[in-house]
């Protein structure tokens, strides 16, 4: 994480656009190794890579995967991507977390918020704190679950950070690897649902970590790929093909870290 | 050399170390300072020095009882005028077979042991003196060996076939060249006649064995050849071509070009891009961008074409959709390093030549020539492409962004539509 950081001012090797113009904003570490980039600082509306940092925030020591939360009206009625929610239906913490990071489902961020935090508002301060604390200076967050709102912004560099800090949460790259879950209503309900992450099952060396869209913010994504010990941290802002260059992004980077005939 | 030396170890203690505790009836006895040293092919182990009680009168008694770990038998005993020997065969997870020979004279005894393990031979000499002074020792006169089972000899050949895998299977040739106890007891066996070796030389024939091979041969191309290199160590240095000639396909650079363009054949009708590629793009890379147009183009990530298209469009299509070549070819592996026109490695990426050549640089049986080096690679050499990859890569990139005028978003979108769906 720290490598990250410090290697656009005193990496050996320089940081180059390698991809013109395949997104407002892209970065690519390898090995913790800031290797590819274009506007690294030009901030960006998160989208739902936010519930990343929701995730990080949410699973702090009071986590309770077995808490019981009740689906709030405002919840269920969000707009974006849902898994499906009615007001009222009562699931687990751990299943709306699922259901938060596999489908990206607003309603069962917003029901996970609301259980912790309280309000959007009292929430997003948290998320400001612990970026704060992950050393990512030129984000602010004031919707948990990335819709767009106003100052809420953030850049590919401080996403990256994000990533290497969510790596390291099991409960958020166990569920991030998913292809697809199913989750249980308390009254019986069940729930299924597919990775909004496409490269996840397509793309055999990616694992995570997290897929995003709004108006404002375009195609993004975050993604993590590792082969024979070597590992690349992906994060596209703005990318309209973001699926076809992800996956020949990280072939490349993973193809230069493991140089040799490739089979595949 | 692990395993080696835990065989070499077993076998050091099998004389002075490994005895069992027999409950036998005990008897005045002398003690005896015994040295055994040992040899085994490639190495040797220092000489160890023990001190044990032996039947007054008896010495090899002990000597020979107390190699006698419960997992081994004796057979073929013979004791007559002072000298002694016997077969002996273990079991146990060092399975091995030899042969022991011993003399007494006065107050010395000399005696050797041959033993065969896991296609090893060991010679070990020792030599005990008597140092008399008293103890008290095990009776072995009416010991009676234990009823052993029939010694099983495994089948290594086999074993080593079971466990071969395409991405370690220059190990697996270099095993297979080493000479192992025979099943049927008798004696040592090679593996070239088993089919295990047939196994070996299909999977060399596969893209995936034959670019094992090659990248590993490419490792070490630069490494010397050590004095008195075996075939087993050549195989592990110079993987491709010494497989090639295990294998009876030949070692010069036209058997090695023609089992590559074969291979590259293999490779398109499995979907295997990267390998055609990185080995044939002088010749198939236009190829590979028509299919990629045909096969990618207009459909969405989630539902890609065929499956023998999937990885193709996944790892390629963006950069191919570009005609980014580099980027293509960096992707497929021959980055850095690796197109290196003047080894022939990976040469069509720069030369845009007749395609590529698998690495012959420094292996004994590689022709004068040294492979298709001497042939595209010379002449991309010519040619003054002799920029890193790394730097072609991207000044092609910025020449390509240069072209379109500069690199905004826009152009990307551009660059990138009809070619692909969502």
């Amino acid at each position: 994480m720290i490598a990250v950081l410090a290697l656009p001012a005193g990496s050996v090797e320089p940081v180059t656009d390698r991809f013109p113009g395949i997104a407002t904003a892209y970065a690519v570490a390898i090995d913790g190794k800031l290797r590819w980039a274009a506007n690294l600082d030009r901030p960006r509306q998160p989208a739902s890579l936010a519930k990343l940092l929701t995730a990080l925030v949410l699973l702090d020591p009071a986590w309770k995967p077995d808490a019981e939360v009740r689906i709030s009206a405002a919840a269920a009625g969000i707009e974006g991507s849902r898994i499906g929610l009615k007001a009222a239906e009562v699931l687990t913490a751990a299943d709306l977390l699922t259901g938060m990071l596999v489908r990206s489902g607003n309603d069962a961020c917003l029901a996970l918020v609301e259980q912790s935090a309280g309000s959007i508002s009292a929430f997003a301060a948290r998320m400001n704190q612990r970026a704060a604390a992950l050393g990512m200076k030129n984000s602010h967050f004031a919707h948990p679950c990335g819709l767009d709102a106003p100052g809420q912004h953030t850049t590919a560099r401080d996403l990256l950070l994000l990533g290497e800090a969510a790596k390291q949460q099991p409960e958020i790259t166990r569920r991030s690897a998913m292809t697809s879950s199913t989750v249980r209503t308390q009254g019986g309900r069940e729930l299924r649902f597919h990775n909004s992450n496409a490269l996840i099952g397509r793309q055999a060396d990616t694992s995570g970590l997290k897929s995003g869209y709004t108006s404002q913010a375009g195609n993004c994504l975050v993604a993590i790929a590792s082969r024979d010990g070597h590992q690349v941290m992906l994060v596209l802002l703005g990318a309209p093909e973001r699926w076809w260059e992800a996956a020949g992004i990280i072939a490349r980077a993973l193809a230069l870290a493991t140089p040799g005939p490739r089979i595949d | 050399m692990k395993s080696n030396s835990r065989i070499v170890l077993c076998a050091m203690g099998f004389v002075s170390l490994c005895a069992v505790a027999l409950a036998q009836q005990k008897v005045p006895g002398e003690m005896w300072r015994h040295t055994m040293s040992m040899e085994a092919s490639g190495f040797s182990m220092p000489s160890r020095t023990t001190e044990m009680c032996a039947p007054v009168g008896k010495p090899e008694e002990a000597m020979i009882r107390q190699q006698g770990p419960s997992e081994c038998s004796t057979s073929n005993m013979k004791s007559a005028g002072g000298k002694t020997s016997f077969d002996f065969a273990c079991t146990g997870k060092s399975p091995m077979k030899g042969h022991f020979e011993g003399e007494q004279s006065g107050n010395t005894m000399k005696g050797n042991m041959d033993a065969t393990a896991e296609g090893m031979t060991m010679k070990m000499k020792f030599e005990a003196t008597k140092l008399g002074k008293a103890c008290e020792a095990v009776d072995y006169s009416n010991y009676k060996p234990p009823v052993v089972a029939a010694v099983a000899i495994p089948d290594t050949c086999q074993q080593i076939a079971d466990k071969m895998d395409t991405s370690q299977l220059a190990s697996a040739g270099s095993a297979l060249l080493g000479q192992y106890p025979s099943p049927d007891g008798k004696g040592v066996t090679s593996c070239k006649q088993h089919a295990a070796f047939k196994k070996f030389c299909s999977a060399v024939q596969t893209p995936a064995g034959f670019a094992d091979l090659d990248s590993q041969q490419w490792t070490f191309r630069d490494q010397p050849v050590p004095a008195g290199e075996n075939e087993q160590a050549r195989m592990m240095r110079a993987p491709l071509s010494e497989s090639l000639k295990a294998c009876g396909l030949g070692a010069d650079a036209n058997s090695v070009n023609a089992l590559q363009k074969k291979m590259v054949d293999a490779a398109k009708k499995n979907g295997s891009y990267g390998f055609v590629l990185y080995y044939a793009a002088g010749t198939e890379y236009a190829g590979v961008k028509d299919t990629a147009k045909k096969e990618c183009s207009g459909r969405s990530f989630t539902n890609a074409s065929n499956p023998q298209y999937s990885r193709l469009c996944a790892n390629y299509g963006a950069a191919l959709a570009r005609d980014d070549r580099a980027g293509v070819m960096e992707a497929a592996g021959c980055g850095q390093e690796r197109e290196d026109a003047a080894r022939g490695i990976c040469v069509g990426a720069k030369s845009q030549g007749s395609g590529s050549g698998a690495n012959l640089g420094n292996s004994q049986t590689a022709t004068a020539s040294s492979g298709v080096a001497s042939s595209s690679g010379a002449a991309a050499g010519a040619a003054g492409t002799a920029a890193t990859p790394e730097a072609s890569a991207e000044e092609a990139a910025k020449a390509e962004a240069a072209k379109k005028g500069n690199s905004t978003l826009d152009k990307g979108k551009k660059a990138l539509k009809g070619l692909f769906g969502h």
